[in-house]
């Protein structure tokens, strides 16, 4: 079985023209053996992220068996960001998602070093778009980590084709920081799970910007990687069972009643 | 054999690298005919010539499987048109250009000579997009426009995040040519759709990518054997024979 920790639920708004249907999902989840997906948003990054935030907490109330959810919200004006950080865990959301470039903040920029610190002293957890420049340098989000040691942060790209390498660094210097296997280049993929034991790296397809097909072909990128099968499985899998689980447990009985 | 990986590397790099049995073992092994290498990363980035005398002594030893692109450093000058010349008069199939690993943009002026002789001699001109500030597809749009009868691969279609820039840029410039690394199944289809299969270029870009999975890819395309073919093997074979359009 394979656990998906980067998929986006859309609204079909903005960015990606169709609406996501919770039964399409799970059609499509289970072609190719998916047990549970990681819902991020979408649409959310652009405008009304409370209403986003809202589908995708009912999504994973109807269904926590096969999904988990986190929310987003612009982190520019401080009080208001960390009120609906809190409405969103206080819901059942494992944590938080940023796409600095297209909501157009830095990581290292005030307004959101504050938001992080609030996160930190929640010990929740912030899952980033990375690997793009200028504003999701593994390095900047890796400022980041170092400051809130008790916020857990997923880079959910590993750093993509060009900077796969700093999000590996960025890893293996800090502690809180895993890794979401997603666009990375197969030399890339290779170097970081040997580098890491194959620990803290979990899978991600992008779904739905990666189709159903797309989604069995990236976890065919997994299955060729010249690593133990072991590791394999706990890339696709165990890893990411690991860390839901240690959300899941903070999170047990605030999720809304379906 | 069916196939021609349109783009390539062997040798042993700093970063990365792969050896000649390596690459001959697994073309046999995936069904590729025919691999246009280019030489490894330092040999981008500095050692030109050892790298393309590499690349092109293999061509001759095994002339019914290998194509060779050369590179140069735009940044040598003179030096890096002579070895241009020097490399063309040898036979050689095409140039790689990457303004990353070589540190400029596809707009600085002393690039123009550089293209403007490759596309004299007829070699088409793989350039890896999708990098910024300096690997852009509009950029090579801008470039490829200045030279209508060249013949322009735009590496890795803008992956990963050009892929918006990528669009126009094909659809603007009738001389670019895409390739499949790096694109998922979905992207691949859409440019056909959008381009006919006659811009588009199967390749591997291995060692970085996996030949194995770049090719289970091609098989997996949901396009007619037709296309298939084209993209598969003909496009490329056609810019081999011709040396460009």
């Amino acid at each position: 079985m394979v656990i998906d920790f980067h998929t986006h639920f859309s609204g079909g708004r903005y960015f990606y023209n169709e609406a996501s249907r919770v039964e399409t999902v799970l059609d499509d989840m289970d072609a190719n053996r998916i047990e549970k997906s990681l819902l991020l948003p979408l649409d959310g990054f652009f405008s009304e992220w409370e209403a986003d935030n809202d589908r995708i907490i009912r999504v994973v109330a109807e269904r926590p068996d096969r999904f988990a959810g986190v929310g987003t919200f612009s982190p520019r004006l401080v009080e208001p960001a960390v009120r609906e950080m809190d409405r969103c865990l206080s819901q059942g959301m494992i944590g938080i998602k940023f796409h600095p470039w297209l909501q157009a903040f830095s990581p290292l920029e005030d307004c959101f070093m504050e938001v992080a610190s609030e996160a930190n002293s929640r010990k929740t957890l912030f899952f980033f778009h990375d690997g793009t420049p200028p504003y999701t340098e593994p390095f900047q989000i890796a400022e980041v980590a170092r400051r809130n040691p008790d916020l857990t942060i997923v880079l959910g790209h590993s750093g993509l084709n060009d900077l796969w390498r700093e999000s590996m660094l960025a890893a293996l210097s800090h502690d809180n920081i895993w890794l979401c296997f997603c666009g990375c280049p197969h030399w890339g993929m290779t170097e970081i799970a040997r580098r890491m034991g194959g620990e803290r790296i979990v899978w991600g397809s992008d779904y739905p910007l990666a189709g159903r097909r797309d989604t069995k072909e990236r976890i065919e990128q997994i299955e060729h990687l010249p690593i133990p099968d072991e590791w394999k499985e706990r890339i696709l899998y165990r890893n990411a069972a690991q860390l839901l689980a240690r959300f899941r447990n903070r999170t047990d009985g605030a999720g809304v009643s379906p | 054999m069916k196939w021609i990986d349109a783009h390539c590397h062997v040798g042993l790099g700093l970063m990365n690298g792969m050896e000649e049995h390596q690459l001959l073992e697994q073309m046999d092994r995936y069904g590729i005919e025919t691999a246009v290498v280019a030489p490894w990363d330092q040999a981008v980035a500095v050692h030109n010539r050892e790298g393309n005398d590499y690349v092109r002594r293999l061509t001759e030893k095994h002339p019914d499987r290998l194509a060779a692109f050369c590179t140069v450093n735009p940044w040598f000058g003179q030096q890096a048109l002579d070895e241009l010349e020097r490399c063309a008069k040898s036979g050689m199939s095409g140039l790689k250009l990457h303004p990353v690993y070589q540190g400029f943009q596809l707009t600085d002026p002393f690039i123009l000579p550089l293209i403007e002789k490759a596309v004299d001699f007829g070699l088409p001109i793989y350039i890896a997009t999708g990098t910024p500030v300096s690997s852009l597809p509009m950029a090579l749009s801008y470039v490829a426009d200045l030279f209508p009868e060249g013949t322009f691969i735009q590496g890795h279609f803008g992956f990963p995040d050009f892929w918006i820039d990528a669009v126009p840029s094909v659809r603007k410039s009738s001389n670019i040519y895409i390739d499949t690394a790096y694109n998922m199944l979905s992207s691949i289809e859409n440019a056909i759709r959008l381009f006919g299969a006659e811009r588009v270029l199967f390749s591997t870009d291995s060692p970085y990518l996996s030949i194995r999975h770049e090719t289970r890819k091609l098989l997996d395309l949901d396009i007619t054997e037709e296309q298939r073919r084209l993209i598969g093997r003909d496009n490329m074979w056609k810019h081999l024979s011709k040396g460009g359009r």
